[in-house]
C-alpha cells in the first residue's frame, strides 16, 4: 500500500511536469505562426550572417553613454511620445517601434530618469507581446527595479540581455525580418537622438565624429534590408536609407593602426590603444543627415 | 511495475541532462553579472565548446561587435567550474590586427579583466577558445566602464 502511494505520488509529479512542459511548448508554437513577410525558402541571407550584421549595430547604451559623458543635456522632447503606441497596427510598425521605444528606455535610464521609464517599459512589453516575443523580458522585476535610480545597471542588464536573446530567437525561428526591423528602429532612433541633441562648442566635433562613424553601420543595415526590399513595407525604408547613404558618401573615414601597448594593474590588463581614426564630416553634411533621419523617423513613429 | 521504473528513469535522465545544459547559459551569466560592478552591461555571448579532438583544429567561436572611440570597455569572462576548460579571449580590430588576448603565454597565466579605452572606432572580433583545447563552458561579457 505504502509502495503504491509512493508510486502514485511520483507519477503525479511526472504528469504535472509533463503538463507544464506541454503548456510551454504550446506558447512556443504560437510564436512560430508569426511570419509576416518572407518565408524560409525565400531568404538568401544565411542565419549566421544575419546574426553577425545585426551584432554590428551599436547598442543604444553606447550612444547614450557617449552623449552623457560629453555633457549633453537630457531632453524628453526627443523621445517618441508614449501615447503613439496606439497608432501601431502592423507588425512592421510594431517591430520598428519596439526598437525605438527600447532605445528611449535606455536613454532615460542612462540619464537617471527611471521614474519616467514605466510607461515606456509597458510599451516595450506590449509591442513584444504583439510580436509574440514577450517571454524575453522579466517585466515584474524591471518594474520593481525602475522605482529607484540605484538599480540602473540591473535594468540595463535585463533590458540588454532581453533584446539580445530576443534577436537570437527571432533569427533562429526564421523571423529575421522582425529582428532586422527592431535593429533598424534602434539604430534610427539612436542616430536621431545624436543628431538632435543640443551640442556645445566643447563637444560638437566629438559628437559629429561619432555620427560620421555610423556610415559603416548604415552599409550593414542596407545589406540586411536589401533581402526584403521588394516587400510592400520594406521598400520605402530601404529607399529612404539609401538616400541617407548618398548623404553619407561625403563622410571620409581613415584609420591609422599602431600596435597597442599593455599595462597590468591589480589583475586588470589595460590596453593602450595607439591607433587612431579620423572622420571628416562637414556641418552641412551633419545637417543633411539630421534632416533625413528626422524624416525617416517621423514616418516610423507616426 | 518494471515499465514504470524504465519510464521514470528515462524521464529523469532527460530532465537532468536538460538541467546540466541550462547551467551553462543564463545561470552562469547571472553569476557573471556581479563582476560587471561599476560598468554598464552591453553584450554577452554564451560559449560552449567540445574538447579538441586529436589532429583537429582548436575549437573556437567568434563574434563581432562595434566599439566606439571615446568609450572604455570592460571585457571579461566567467567559466563554468564543473568543466575543465578555462576560456581565453582574443580581440582583433577590423583590419584583423590582434589587439589583446587574456592569456599571457610566457607565464601560462589568465588575465581576469581587460580594460580597453578605444581610440579607433570600428567593428571588432571577439574570439573565445579554451586553454589546451579542453571542453568548457563560459560566458563572455562586454560592458562600458563609467
Amino acid at each position: 500500500m505504502k509502495k503504491k502511494t509512493k508510486l502514485s505520488l511520483i507519477l503525479a509529479i511526472v504528469a504535472g511536469l509533463m503538463i507544464s512542459g506541454c503548456q510551454y511548448n504550446k506558447r512556443q508554437e504560437a510564436t512560430d505562426l508569426l511570419y509576416d513577410t518572407k518565408k524560409e525558402g525565400e531568404l538568401f541571407l544565411h542565419m549566421d550572417m544575419v546574426k553577425e550584421m545585426i551584432s554590428s549595430v551599436p547598442n543604444p547604451v553606447e550612444i547614450s553613454s557617449l552623449l552623457q559623458k560629453a555633457g549633453v543635456v537630457y531632453s524628453q522632447d526627443l523621445l517618441n511620445p508614449a501615447g503613439n503606441i496606439d497608432n501601431y497596427n502592423t507588425n512592421f510598425q510594431r517591430a520598428l517601434n519596439l526598437g525605438v521605444y527600447g532605445t528611449n528606455l535606455v536613454y532615460m535610464n542612462i540619464y537617471d530618469r527611471t521614474l519616467s521609464t514605466l510607461r515606456y517599459l509597458s510599451n516595450v512589453r506590449d509591442l513584444a507581446s504583439d510580436l509574440r516575443i514577450e517571454q524575453f523580458f522579466d517585466y515584474k522585476t524591471l518594474n520593481r527595479l525602475s522605482e529607484s535610480s540605484r538599480n540602473i545597471d540591473s535594468v540595463l542588464f535585463i533590458t540588454n540581455t532581453g533584446f539580445d536573446n530576443m534577436t537570437r530567437y527571432l533569427i533562429e525561428q526564421d523571423r529575421s525580418n522582425i529582428a532586422i526591423l527592431i535593429s533598424a528602429g534602434t539604430w534610427i532612433e539612436s542616430l536621431y537622438i545624436a543628431t538632435h541633441v543640443e551640442t556645445i562648442p566643447g563637444n560638437k566635433d566629438y559628437i559629429n565624429m561619432r555620427i560620421g562613424e555610423q556610415k559603416k553601420v548604415l552599409d550593414n543595415l542596407l545589406l540586411l534590408l536589401h533581402a526584403y526590399r521588394e516587400e510592400p513595407n520594406f521598400n520605402w525604408l530601404y529607399d529612404a536609407l539609401m538616400d541617407l547613404k548618398m548623404i553619407y558618401e561625403d563622410v571620409k573615414i581613415s584609420y591609422v593602426y599602431a600596435e597597442p601597448t599593455m599595462q597590468e594593474l591589480n589583475g586588470v590588463l589595460i590596453v593602450i590603444d595607439n591607433s587612431q581614426s579620423e572622420v571628416i564630416i562637414s556641418d552641412n553634411t551633419i545637417e543633411k543627415i539630421a534632416n533625413k533621419i528626422a524624416e525617416i523617423r517621423t514616418r516610423i513613429i507616426g | 511495475m518494471k515499465k514504470h521504473y524504465i519510464f521514470l528513469s528515462l524521464f529523469f535522465l532527460f530532465a537532468f541532462s536538460g538541467m546540466s545544459f541550462s547551467q551553462c547559459g543564463e545561470p552562469l551569466l547571472n553569476v557573471c553579472h556581479e563582476k560587471i560592478e561599476n560598468a554598464r552591461f552591453l553584450r554577452s555571448w554564451p560559449i560552449q565548446l567540445p574538447k579538441q579532438a586529436r589532429g583537429e583544429t582548436l575549437p573556437q567561436v567568434s563574434f563581432k561587435m562595434p566599439l566606439t572611440s571615446g568609450n572604455t570597455y570592460k571585457i571579461f569572462a566567467c567559466n563554468d567550474a564543473d568543466l575543465p576548460g578555462k576560456v581565453i579571449i582574443s580581440i582583433r580590430n577590423q583590419n584583423d590586427d590582434l589587439v589583446v588576448t587574456s592569456f599571457v603565454i610566457e607565464q601560462a597565466r589568465h588575465i581576469p579583466v581587460i580594460m580597453f579605452p578605444v581610440a579607433m572606432s570600428g567593428i571588432y572580433t571577439f574570439s573565445f577558445y579554451f586553454e589546451n583545447g579542453e571542453e568548457g563552458c563560459a560566458v563572455g561579457v562586454v560592458a562600458i566602464a563609467e
